[in-house]
């Protein structure tokens, strides 16, 4: 059933459809109306999950720890300074193993404090053991959420999700978005079955103390990430079967022949493939390396899509003042043995609007240089 | 005016428990540690189908992996979760529809619930969770070794308020009444008990998980390393503590308020100066605090302890 | 010395279940009984068999045998002397006990 819908309209569908039983939550621009949805459905009885307005964001995410471990689906949605509020309880529930998955709004970071997008809160979360998605589109919130449980409830990876839309661009902006069947969900996305969780009939002590064994546990983190690889490539793999819609780890556009790749990822990735388009129009070989999977970071596919591209410009709608982009190192390390030219933009920050016009431009000075750059778009 | 102690319906003796114990030795708490007897008298009291939910204190090094003494649930999330992770255990339970008879109980620390853990602490007392939260209270911050807390009472040493030459006394401030705020949420049920008398602890639970909603119990609970006790006086302090007056224990249910432990008013100093966290108090401080305790049950006595000023 | 293991990605392990921070009930109980320089000893020809020692046992370390005489778990006993203390008539006896380590 195809609808006009915003992301956070998306997102509740995709809430709806994984048949999700706990939200807790709590208000913040923009992901507001994504939480007013599912509150408006669930008095009109289109849903029927249990929905809390938590006292603050860090009381979200420890009720939303709280409600899958007792293993009931659970999902939970913020951005920015909310995310930022849940930091301490981020590496606890995937310290713990907990297939939660979360939908970020993505808003600029206070201070100072702005409401429109940018990728920095999103990437804040690079260091806490979470599998981290970033959607160009609504279609592709809706369907990376469903396919986000699948994933994390994997009984190699038990790992939460963190979900990436823009704020504004997708969040109050609507496009053509395709519900699935749920039935089809349904046979899709199986009952959640924790082994391990709170259970009065089988007593268990969860997020006990360790002493010599944290690089253990914490090492084997790092093991289920690199099992989410294999698995979040099966996943959409059985998705493109019954959906018709293919994703992959990495999306690239254009890239077999280039010889300037742009390297972005979020909504102004549809702004990049514009300006690939035009490009190409105009003679100039030039592709796009879409960001889909941030983490675990899918450094083979990214290596060989780009290993026999001489000029890489990496954009970062994010920024990490003292290195500058945040992405660009973590590309450059992919690249380890290739001699690519790669070079940083820093723009976007703060939802500023970079037409396609500046993205070809950043594409024909990435093309001409003969040393590596940095640029910031102030 | 105020009822005096009323003995409770159905008052449960040493003989009327469970012999079976839901928890074991082994933990690495101090010895004589009052907390330790709270979470074994919690067990005894409410039975198999508890979960726990700890804050992070000295009771979460209960169990060390591999090892756990419990053999009901418990977990473990942070520090200040103590309310919301609560939250989410029963929106969890009850989406599932296993939250029957299931009490969900909140073991948390002084420092865990008046401090840092307060707003989760609210947060669930406002949404009229059926939780029974339970504030073990060594008025410090005690497992990274006894600081101060807004649960310190007057005159107390602690490594943050130690007394000096510019400050004498030790901690200046008086303590925060959490059992008072809860009681200002209008939950059904609040409770101050300590460990120096465990039935009326265990009463008090029975009474609790029989209710339905928000329940707060506030205990006082001897830390013989910070307070500076004997391990094997934990009992007794906490007792003298009770009867000079210094820790009110009662019960407040609908708009009543009740006295289980009706003290004898020793003078304070006979609880005080055997801790070695009071043992540096002059006269003119003991004076103070006897001032301030003798002010608090006139309050009771006069049936406006938990009046709260109104526009 | 803890011990140190230096394991190539490609070689790093599944542990399943295993891989997971939680505690069973059942493993092994560590013997805080060797903390203890003085242990209580019950005095069964003064007992009057009140339990008193045992609920206020903060170990759950004295158990009620099925002569409801109170026994206690030295193992796990780490000498307090609560019990002691607080015995009504006196049936508990304070002893010496300065090599609890022959316990581990």
């Amino acid at each position: 059933m195809k609808d006009l819908m915003d992301g956070n309209t998306a997102a509740a569908w995709a809430v709806k459809l994984a048949r999700v039983k706990c939200v807790p939550c709590f208000p913040i621009t923009p992901q507001t109306e994504l939480i007013e949805t599912l509150a408006k459905w669930k008095s009109e009885g289109k849903w029927n999950g249990e929905f809390r307005t938590m006292e603050s964001e860090h009381g979200v995410l420890a009720a939303a720890l709280g409600a899958e471990m007792t293993g009931a689906r659970t999902f939970t949605a913020t951005s920015s300074q909310g995310l930022e509020l849940m930091h301490e309880i981020l590496p606890i529930v995937s310290g713990t193993r907990n297939p939660l998955v979360m939908a970020n709004v993505s808003r600029g970071i206070s201070a100072p404090i702005t409401l429109w997008s940018d990728h920095n809160d999103f990437l804040s979360v690079r260091d806490c053991g979470w599998l981290m998605f970033c959607c160009e589109t609504n279609q592709e919130v809706l369907d990376t959420i469903i396919m986000a449980y699948k994933i994390s409830e994997n009984k190699n990876v038990l790992l939460p999700s963190l979900v990436n839309m823009d704020g504004f661009i997708h969040s109050y902006t609507r496009m053509e978005v395709d519900i699935p069947d749920q039935k089809k969900i349904d046979k899709f996305l199986p009952k959640l079955n924790l082994k391990i969780k709170v259970d009065v009939d089988n007593p268990l002590s969860l997020g006990v103390p360790v002493m010599d064994e944290y690089s253990f546990f914490r090492v084997n983190l790092h093991k289920a990430q690199l099992n989410a690889l294999h698995v979040i490539k099966k996943v959409q793999k059985e998705w493109a079967k019954f959906t018709k819609r293919k994703y992959d780890l990495v999306e690239s556009y254009k890239l077999s022949d280039a010889d300037v790749a742009l390297v972005g990822m979020g909504a102004n990735a549809t702004v990049m493939k514009a300006a690939i388009d035009s490009l190409r129009n105009k003679g100039i070989r030039a592709g796009l390396l879409r960001l889909r999977v941030i983490r675990p970071l899918p450094k083979d596919e990214i290596y060989n899509m780009l290993k026999d591209i001489k000029k890489i410009a990496v954009i970062d709608q994010n920024i990490s003042p003292g290195i500058g982009g945040i992405m660009f190192p973590e590309i450059k390390s992919c690249l380890y043995d290739s001699d690519a030219i790669v070079c940083n933009y820093v723009a976007g920050l703060g939802g500023k609007p970079i037409s396609q016009q500046i993205y070809e431009k950043f594409a024909l000075e990435t093309l001409k240089t003969k040393k590596p750059f940095r640029k910031f778009v102030i | 005016m105020v009822e005096k102690s009323k003995k409770p319906e159905k008052r449960i003796g040493i003989k009327d428990l469970p012999k079976e114990d839901l928890l074991i030795g082994g933990p690495p708490t101090c010895a004589g540690c009052g907390a330790e007897l709270g979470q074994k008298l919690v067990l005894k009291a409410l039975g198999k189908k508890t979960i726990i939910i700890n804050t992070s204190g000295c009771m979460t090094l209960t169990p060390i992996y591999p090892f756990t003494p419990f053999k009901v649930p418990w977990v473990h999330v942070a520090i200040e979760t103590g309310g919301s992770a609560a939250t989410g255990i029963l929106m969890g339970l009850r989406a599932q529809k296993k939250d029957k008879n299931v009490n969900i109980v909140v073991y948390a620390g002084d420092g865990a619930s008046y401090d840092v853990g307060f707003e989760s602490l609210s947060g669930m007392a406002a949404r009229r969770e059926n939780v029974i939260y339970i504030c073990y209270n060594n008025s410090s911050f005690g497992n990274t070794g006894f600081q101060w807390s807004t649960s310190t009472p007057t005159g107390s040493m602690t490594t943050t308020t130690p007394p000096g030459k510019k400050q004498p006394i030790g901690n200046i401030m008086p303590r925060k009444n959490l059992a008072k705020i809860m009681a200002a949420h209008d939950i059904p049920y609040v409770a101050t008990a300590a460990i120096g008398y465990p039935l009326d602890f265990i009463n008090k639970l029975r009474k609790a998980s029989e209710i339905r909603g928000p329940k707060f119990i506030d205990l006082l609970t001897t830390c013989p390393t910070g307070w500076g006790t004997d391990p094997s006086e934990s009992i007794e302090i906490n007792q003298l503590m009770v009867q000079a007056g210094l820790w009110p224990v009662y019960e407040y249910e609908n708009k009543e308020l009740k006295i289980t432990i009706e003290p004898k008013f020793i003078p304070v100093e006979r609880a005080l100066l055997r801790q070695r966290r009071f043992k540096h108090l002059k006269k003119e401080h003991i004076k103070k605090i006897q001032e301030m305790v003798n002010k608090e049950w006139k309050l009771i006595r006069q049936g406006k302890y938990m009046e709260v000023e109104m526009y | 010395m803890s011990e140190v293991k230096i394991v190539d990605e490609k070689k790093l392990k599944d542990h399943g279940l295993k891989g997971i921070p939680f505690a069973r009930f059942g493993g092994k109980i560590p013997k805080t009984g060797d903390w203890r320089t003085f242990k209580p000893v019950i005095n069964k020809k003064k007992c009057i068999k009140c339990h008193t020692c045992w609920l206020l046992c903060p170990e759950a370390a004295i158990k009620i045998d099925k002569k409801g005489y109170p026994k206690i778990d030295y193992h796990v006993c780490k000498g307090c002397l609560i019990c002691f203390k607080n015995c009504p008539v006196r049936a508990i006896e304070k002893k010496e006990d300065l090599h609890a380590e022959h316990l581990r």
